[in-house]
C-alpha cells in the first residue's frame, strides 16, 4: 500500500531567508579545500534529514577541510513506494545555501546509464574531471553482497518479506539488480577518483543508499551517519574496526556494546539519577524509533506496581481472550521488508522468524501468546502477511493476533511477561520496567547486556524454552543489573548521544516554515564557538568514537558530573 | 489473582505519590494525584478526562474501606467534543457533517466487568452539551487490594439495529468524563436509564423522554436483581392534511401552530399493548416483550439484572390504529426487592404515569412544584442562614493526636477560660470554639477528636472535604501528650515519650494526607501552622525541638512534611511552625504566665496575618 498522498509539509515554504543567512553563515564557518570531498547521501523527501546530514558535513570540514559533494534524487520506485513529495530542486537550495560544491542527481545518472542513453554528468576530481555519463570500470564490491543488497531492495519496493518466484517480484528484482549494479560503479568511480574524506549518509541499507555506505568503508573511507530523531545523533563507522563480511551495522553494535561498558555502565553512580528520569520520562512518550509514535495514543505507561498492572491486565487480557494467570509472550513483528540483512540475524529473514515463532507458540498452551503487527505495516507490507499467519492460527485459542495500536501502552504493558522480537526497540523499552527480552538479531543495544540475543533458530527455541519455564516457576529472568543496564541505555540513547545543539533543532519541531525560521534565527544571533555540533563532531572523529556524544564520557566520575550539570 | 511477574520494576524515582481519594470523595480533574492511570484518553484541566481512543481506562486511587461504594460517572458531550471527534476525523472547523443527527453509546465496566450503558445524544438546541449521569454500586472485591478502582470505557460490540442506524462513527473520541464521584454506599443503587437526553433543570421530565433518534433507550442495573422500567407511551392523533392551497400566513405560522395542535393533540392510550425490543450488549442476543397497558396508561418491563446493561426499544403494539407514538417516556422503578424501603411518603409513585398524566391529574398533594420547592427551601432556610454566618470568620481545624491539648489550646485562642471547658477533656465529638473579633477578624476553630474517638475520620472528612477549612492549626507536644486510653474504656493509661512520638508521627501520617487531598483539590492556597505545644516542659530543648518539627530538617515528621509539600504543590501550601505554651505560671510550669500568654497571642497574630487580617 503507497504511503498516504499527504500535502507536502514545505509547501509554501519561504525558503528565501534561510538560504540567504545558512550560506553567510556557512561561509564563515565551514572550512573548504578544493582538493579534498566529503560526499554526501541528501535522497530522502524530509528536510530535517538532508539538513542534519549538509550540518555534519560542514561540522567536519572544520576538522578536516574539503569541499562536499552531494549525491541525490529519487526514481520511480521509490516515488512509487517510499516518498510522495521528494522535491529535487528544494535539496539541491539547501544544499548550495550549505556552501556545497556540486549536486548529482545520482538516480537520474543511474537510470541513464541503465537505458544506455548518451549524457554526460561531470565531477571534478583532483586529476580534472570524471564523467559519470562515460564508461566506468566495473565494482569491486563482493557479488554475494551486491546480491544480499539487491534482495533487500526487491523487498522494499515490492513489499513482501521475502524475494520469491512471481512474476511481479521477480520484474522489480531484475531492475532493482540493474540500477545496483550502475550504483556500485558510479559510486566506486567516486571513491576511486576523488580524495574522499567521509561519506554522510542518513540511510545505510538499500542499493542507493547502502551501496554508497559498502563502496565507502570497502576504500577506507569513514560514515557518518546522522539518525532521524531526536537532537543530533552520529553514528560512526569505522573501515578499520568494520569486518568486511558482516553486516553493515555488526562492527557498530560491537563498537556501541564496548563503548557503553567502558563510558555509560563504568559511570553507572554518576548517571543513576538522569537514567531514572529519562525512563520516567520515557513512561510518555518514547519518541522515534519508538513502536509507540507520537500523535497515535494519548497516555504513557502509568503502571506503577504489581498491583496497578494485575488491575489493567484483567481488563485487557479479557479483550483479547488471554488468561491473566498465565504468563503472557508478546511477540512484535516486524516491518517485514525494512531494511533486511543489514545486521547480524538468527533467520533468514524478519517474516522467517514470525512464522517459526508462531509454530513454537502453537506447541505451548501452557502460556498465552500475543502477536502484534507493526504499527507501519501498511507501507512495508502488500502481502497480507500477519494477517495470513493469524487466519491460519485462529484455532489456537491461546494465540492472540492484535495490530499494534489496538492495544494500548499501559494494556501492552500490563501483558507482557516476555518480549520476543529481532531487533525491534521495544527490546530496549521492556527491560527497563524489568520486562525480559530476547532477541533474535543484533541491535544498536544488543550488546550491552540486558537482552538474550540467539543467533541460530535451534538457540531461539531453546532459549524460549529455557524462559518459558522460568516464567511459569516464576524464577526471575533478568535480575536488578539487567534493569540498570537498559535505563543506563536508555539514558544513552535519549540523552548521552543526543547531542543537543540550536544548529540541530529538535526532529519534533518539524519541517515546516518553524524548523528554518529557529534556525535563521540561531545563525544570525548566536556565535558558534563551543557549539555542540562542532564539539561533538571533532569528538567522533577524533577519537573514532562509534558515537557523537553531548559530553565527553571518558572523563572521570567528577568531571562528568561537572559537565553534565548532575544534580549531587 | 493474576500472573506475577518476578522481575517486574515498574516504578521509578520520579513517579508521583498517589493519594487516595478520601471517601466520599469527588475526583474532576485531570491532575487530581488520585487518578493514578489513564488510558486512551487525555487529562482535562477542569474536567477529569477526555476520552480519546475507542477503549479507555481510568484508575482511581481510593480509600480502602472494606465496605461497597456508590460510583457516579458524568459523562458530557459538548462543543468540545465535537471539536476533538472532527479532528480525529482530520475534518477542519468548517465542516459540517451534522454530528447532531448521530447518537453515542458509551458502556462503563467496572474492574473490566461491564455494569452500566449511556446513550448521548446532543441536539443542537443543547447548547452546553448533553450529560449523562451513570450510577453504579462496587464492591469491595472490585476495588484491588491497593484501592485502584479501574473504570473502563468502550462501545459494545453487539448493537441492535437501530442502535447501530445513526451511531456517531469513533464515538468515544471527544467524550469528556467530567468526575466520578465515591460515596460509601448507604442505600441501594436504583436502575438507571439513559434516553441520551441531558437533565433539563426547565423542564425534569424532558429527560426521561425517549427522543425519536435513535429511538430507544439503556437501561443499567442497579443493586437489586431484578428492575423495572416503567414505559409510558404517549400517542398523538393524525393530524387530518389540509386540503387545497394553504393560505400564506397559515404556512409562516405552520411550525408552531403544528406544534401547538400536537400537544393539544397528545393523549394516553389506556389500553393495547406495547412491544420492547430488548437486547444484551454482551452477547447481542434480542428479544421482544410483550405488555399489556395498565389502566394508568403505562406498562411496566420487568428486566434481569442478571443480563447486564441492555438496550430497549418500545413500539405500540395491537389496537393503535388511527394514532402514532410521538415519544415514550422511561423511568426505572428500581429494583423489584428493594424499592420499597426508599420510597418518599408523599410523593406519586412513578407508577402513576408520565409527565402528561401528571399534568392533568395533578398529584395527590395539589400542590405545584414550583411552590413545594419554595416551601422546602423556606424550611431549610435556617440551617443556610447559620452556615453564611459561621462563614464570616475563617475557620480552622485543629488537629493533633490525643492529649496534646488541641481544646486547650482552641480555648486560649478563644479566650474561653479553662472553667467552661472542664467537661471536655478527650471529647469525642468536634468541638467548635469561635475567637470573635471586630471587622471580622476573628477565626472559627473546629477541634476535631484525637486518635482514641470514634468520630475522628468522619469530623476529619467533614474538615477536610465537606466543608474545607481556610487552615490548619496542627497541634503536637514533642511526646508529652497526655496518655488517654481509647473513648468508652476507663482506668489510667501510660505510654512512653518514645511512644507518643510514634504515635504522633502516626497521627500525623494520616492528617498530612487529608491536608494534600484537600489541597490539591482547591486552587485557593492552604496554610498550615504546626504548635509545638507545652513547651514550659522541655524550654532548654526548644530550638532542637522546633528543628524537628522543621520542613527540610531530615526528621522523621519534617520528611512527612516535605512530603505533603511535594503532593500539594509547594506555592499551594504554607507551613509554619510555633512554639506555644497552653499552660503557665503555675507551680508545675517553669514558664512564667507572661510568657505563656505571649507565644499564644504570636500564634494568633500569625493566623491573622496567614488569613489575611493583618
Amino acid at each position: 500500500m503507497p504511503e498516504p498522498r499527504t500535502p507536502p509539509p514545505h509547501d509554501g515554504l519561504d525558503l528565501g531567508p534561510f538560504a540567504e543567512t545558512a550560506a553567510r553563515f556557512w561561509g564563515h564557518h565551514a572550512l573548504r579545500d578544493p582538493r579534498r570531498v566529503i560526499l554526501v547521501e541528501a535522497m530522502s523527501q524530509d528536510l530535517r534529514v538532508t539538513l542534519r546530514t549538509l550540518a555534519v558535513a560542514n561540522a567536519l570540514t572544520r576538522v578536516e577541510p574539503a569541499d562536499v559533494v552531494v549525491l541525490s534524487g529519487t526514481d520511480e520506485d521509490w516515488d512509487a513506494v517510499v516518498w510522495s513529495y521528494f522535491d529535487l530542486d528544494l535539496v539541491t537550495r539547501l544544499c548550495h545555501a550549505h556552501g556545497v560544491r556540486q549536486v548529482v542527481d545520482v538516480h537520474d545518472v543511474v537510470d541513464r546509464r541503465v537505458a544506455a542513453e548518451p549524457f554526460h554528468e561531470r565531477v571534478t576530481t583532483p586529476r580534472g574531471s570524471l564523467d559519470l555519463g562515460g564508461p566506468l570500470p566495473a565494482s569491486g564490491i563482493d557479488p554475494e553482497r551486491l546480491a544480499s543488497v539487491v534482495d533487500a531492495t526487491t523487498c522494499r519496493m515490492a513489499q513482501v518479506a521475502r524475494v520469491d518466484g512471481t512474476p511481479r517480484v521477480q520484474e522489480k528484482r531484475a531492475r532493482v539488480s540493474a540500477r545496483a549494479e550502475q550504483f556500485s560503479r558510479v559510486y566506486d568511480a567516486l571513491l576511486t577518483e576523488l580524495d574522499v574524506v567521509a561519506v554522510v549518509s542518513s540511510h545505510v541499507d538499500y542499493d542507493n543508499f547502502g551501496l554508497l555506505v559498502e563502496a565507502g568503508l570497502r576504500h577506507g573511507v569513514p560514515v557518518l551517519f546522522p539518525q532521524s530523531t531526536g537532537g543530533l545523533k552520529v553514528y560512526g563507522l569505522f573501515p578499520e574496526r568494520q569486518d568486511a563480511a558482516d553486516p553493515v551495522r555488526a562492527g557498530l553494535t560491537v563498537d556501541l556494546g564496548r563503548f557503553f561498558e567502558d563510558h555509560v555502565w563504568a559511570h553507572r553512580e554518576v548517571l543513576r539519577r538522569s537514567a531514572e528520569l529519562t525512563v520516567h520520562r520515557s513512561k510518555a512518550m518514547l519518541g522515534r524509533p519508538s513502536w509507540w509514535r507520537p500523535g497515535r495514543n494519548f497516555s504513557g505507561v502509568e503502571l506503577r506496581g504489581p498491583q496497578d498492572r494485575a488491575a489493567v491486565r484483567r481488563v485487557a487480557a479479557a479483550g483479547l481472550g488471554l488468561d491473566p494467570d498465565r504468563p503472557v509472550v508478546a511477540v512484535f513483528n516486524h516491518a517485514v521488508s525494512d531494511a533486511l540483512g543489514t545486521n547480524v540475524e538468527a533467520y533468514p529473514d524478519l517474516a522467517a522468524w514470525f512464522e517459526d515463532t508462531v509454530d513454537l507458540a502453537r506447541t505451548r498452551d501452557d502460556v498465552g501468546w500475543l502477536f502484534l503487527d507493526h504499527p507501519s505495516q501498511a507501507l512495508y507490507d502488500s502481502t497480507d502477511f500477519f494477517a495470513r499467519v493469524a487466519a491460519a492460527n485462529a484455532d489456537a485459542g491461546h494465540l492472540a493476533f492484535a495490530r499494534s495500536m489496538d492495544l494500548s501502552k499501559n494494556a501492552l504493558t500490563s501483558l507482557a511477561d516476555l518480549v520476543l522480537t529481532v531487533r525491534g526497540s521495544v527490546s530496549n523499552e521492556y527491560p527497563t520496567f524489568g520486562i525480559p527480552a530476547v532477541q533474535t538479531g543484533w541491535s544498536e543495544w544488543s550488546a550491552c547486556g540486558f537482552t538474550t540475543v540467539v543467533s541460530s533458530p535451534e538457540e531461539h527455541a531453546k532459549v524460549l524454552d529455557d524462559h518459558l519455564a522460568g516464567l511459569l516457576e516464576g524464577r526471575a529472568l533478568v535480575g536488578p543489573e539487567q534493569v540498570e543496564r537498559a535505563r543506563l541505555w536508555a539514558w544513552f540513547y535519549r540523552s548521552g548521544s543526543d547531542v543537543a545543539s540550536p544548529l540541530v533543532p529538535p526532529w519534533q519541531l518539524g519541517q515546516g516554515q518553524a524548523l528554518l525560521d529557529v534556525l535563521t534565527t540561531t545563525m544570525q544571533h548566536t556565535e558558534v564557538d563551543a557549539d555542540p555540533l562542532f564539539t561533538s563532531v571533532r569528538r567522533l572523529w577524533t577519537r573514532r568514537d562509534p558515537v557523537a556524544t553531548r559530553v565527553d564520557l571518558t572523563r572521570d566520575d567528577a568531571a562528568l558530573a561537572d559537565d553534565l550539570g548532575a544534580c549531587r | 489473582m493474576t500472573y506475577d511477574l518476578a522481575s517486574l520494576d515498574l516504578s521509578t524515582s520520579f513517579d508521583a505519590v498517589p493519594l487516595p481519594l478520601a471517601v466520599p470523595g469527588t475526583v474532576g480533574r485531570g491532575d487530581d494525584p488520585a487518578l493514578v492511570l489513564l488510558d486512551g484518553a487525555s487529562r482535562g484541566a477542569h474536567r477529569l478526562a477526555r476520552l480519546r481512543r475507542q477503549e479507555a481506562l481510568a484508575g482511581i486511587h481510593v480509600e480502602v474501606t472494606g465496605r461497597p461504594l456508590r460510583v457516579t460517572v458524568v459523562l458530557l458531550v459538548d462543543d468540545h467534543a465535537t471539536r476533538l471527534w472532527r479532528l480525529a476525523q482530520g475534518l477542519d472547523a468548517t465542516a459540517h457533517p451534522h454530528e447532531e443527527a448521530f447518537h453515542r453509546v458509551v458502556r462503563l465496566a467496572v474492574g473490566g466487568r461491564p455494569r452500566a450503558l449511556a446513550l448521548l445524544h446532543r441536539r443542537t438546541v443543547d447548547e452546553r452539551g448533553c450529560l449523562q449521569r451513570l450510577t453504579v454500586e462496587v464492591g469491595p472485591e472490585e476495588v484491588g487490594p491497593g484501592g485502584l478502582l479501574t473504570l473502563g470505557f468502550d462501545v459494545p460490540e453487539h448493537l441492535p439495529s437501530w442502535a447501530l442506524r445513526r451511531l456517531l462513527p469513533d464515538g468515544l473520541t471527544g467524550v469528556c468524563v467530567a468526575r466520578v464521584k465515591v460515596e460509601p454506599l448507604e442505600r441501594p443503587v436504583r436502575a438507571g436509564t439513559s434516553t441520551g437526553r441531558s437533565p433539563d433543570t426547565s423542564r425534569p421530565d424532558r429527560r426521561s423522554l425517549v427522543p425519536r433518534r435513535p429511538g430507544g433507550f439503556a437501561v443499567s442495573p442497579g443493586s437489586g436483581e431484578s428492575l423495572r422500567v416503567v414505559l409510558s407511551p404517549r400517542a398523538v392523533a393524525d393530524r387530518p392534511t389540509p386540503e387545497g392551497p394553504v393560505p400564506l400566513a397559515t404556512r409562516a405560522r405552520e411550525p408552531l401552530a403544528r406544534l401547538r395542535d400536537r400537544a393539544q393533540a397528545a393523549v394516553v392510550r389506556r389500553s393495547g399493548e406495547v412491544h420492547v425490543e430488548v437486547t444484551r450488549v454482551t452477547d447481542g442476543r434480542t428479544r421482544t416483550v410483550r405488555l399489556p397497558l395498565r389502566p394508568d396508561g403505562s406498562a411496566l418491563l420487568e428486566l434481569d439484572a442478571a443480563d447486564g446493561p441492555v438496550l430497549c426499544r418500545p413500539r405500540l403494539g395491537a389496537g393503535g390504529a388511527g394514532a402514532a407514538v410521538a415519544d415514550w417516556h422511561v423511568r426505572a422503578a428500581g429494583g423489584a426487592s428493594r424499592s420499597s424501603p426508599f420510597r418518599r411518603v408523599g410523593v406519586p409513585s412513578p407508577t402513576c404515569g408520565g409527565p402528561v398524566a401528571r399534568s392533568s391529574h395533578p398529584g395527590p398533594t395539589g400542590r405545584s412544584r414550583p411552590v413545594r420547592a419554595g416551601l422546602s427551601g423556606l424550611a431549610g432556610a435556617p440551617e443556610k442562614l447559620g452556615r453564611v454566618l459561621r462563614r464570616r470568620y475563617p475557620t480552622v481545624a485543629v488537629t493533633g493526636m490525643t492529649g496534646v491539648g488541641k481544646t486547650r489550646l482552641a480555648d486560649r485562642l478563644a479566650r474561653r477560660t479553662p472553667g467552661e471547658a472542664a467537661g471536655e477533656v478527650g471529647s469525642a465529638t468536634m468541638e467548635r470554639r469561635t475567637r470573635r473579633a471586630s471587622r471580622l477578624r476573628g477565626f472559627r476553630f473546629l477541634v476535631v477528636p484525637g486518635d482514641n474517638a470514634a468520630t475522628r475520620l468522619g469530623a476529619l472528612d467533614q474538615v477536610f472535604h465537606d466543608e474545607p477549612v481556610d487552615g490548619v492549626l496542627h497541634v503536637v507536644a514533642n511526646g508529652h501528650a497526655t496518655p488517654r486510653r481509647t473513648a468508652g474504656t476507663t482506668g489510667a493509661a501510660s505510654a512512653t515519650r518514645e511512644e507518643q512520638l510514634a504515635a504522633e508521627l502516626e497521627d500525623w501520617t494520616i492528617t498530612a494526607h487529608r491536608i494534600a487531598a484537600m489541597a490539591v483539590r482547591r486552587d485557593a492556597p492552604v496554610w498550615l501552622v504546626i504548635a509545638v505545644t507545652k513547651t514550659d516542659l522541655y524550654p532548654d530543648d526548644l530550638d532542637e525541638v522546633l528543628a524537628y518539627y522543621s520542613p527540610g530538617s531530615g526528621s522523621p515528621f519534617a520528611a512527612k512534611i516535605d512530603e505533603l509539600r511535594a503532593l500539594a504543590g509547594g506555592a499551594r501550601l504554607s507551613v509554619d511552625v510555633l512554639p506555644v505554651a497552653a499552660e503557665g505560671g503555675d507551680k508545675r510550669s517553669s514558664l512564667p504566665q507572661k510568657e505563656a500568654d505571649a507565644m499564644v497571642e504570636a500564634l494568633a497574630t500569625r493566623l491573622g496575618q496567614l488569613s489575611g487580617h493583618v
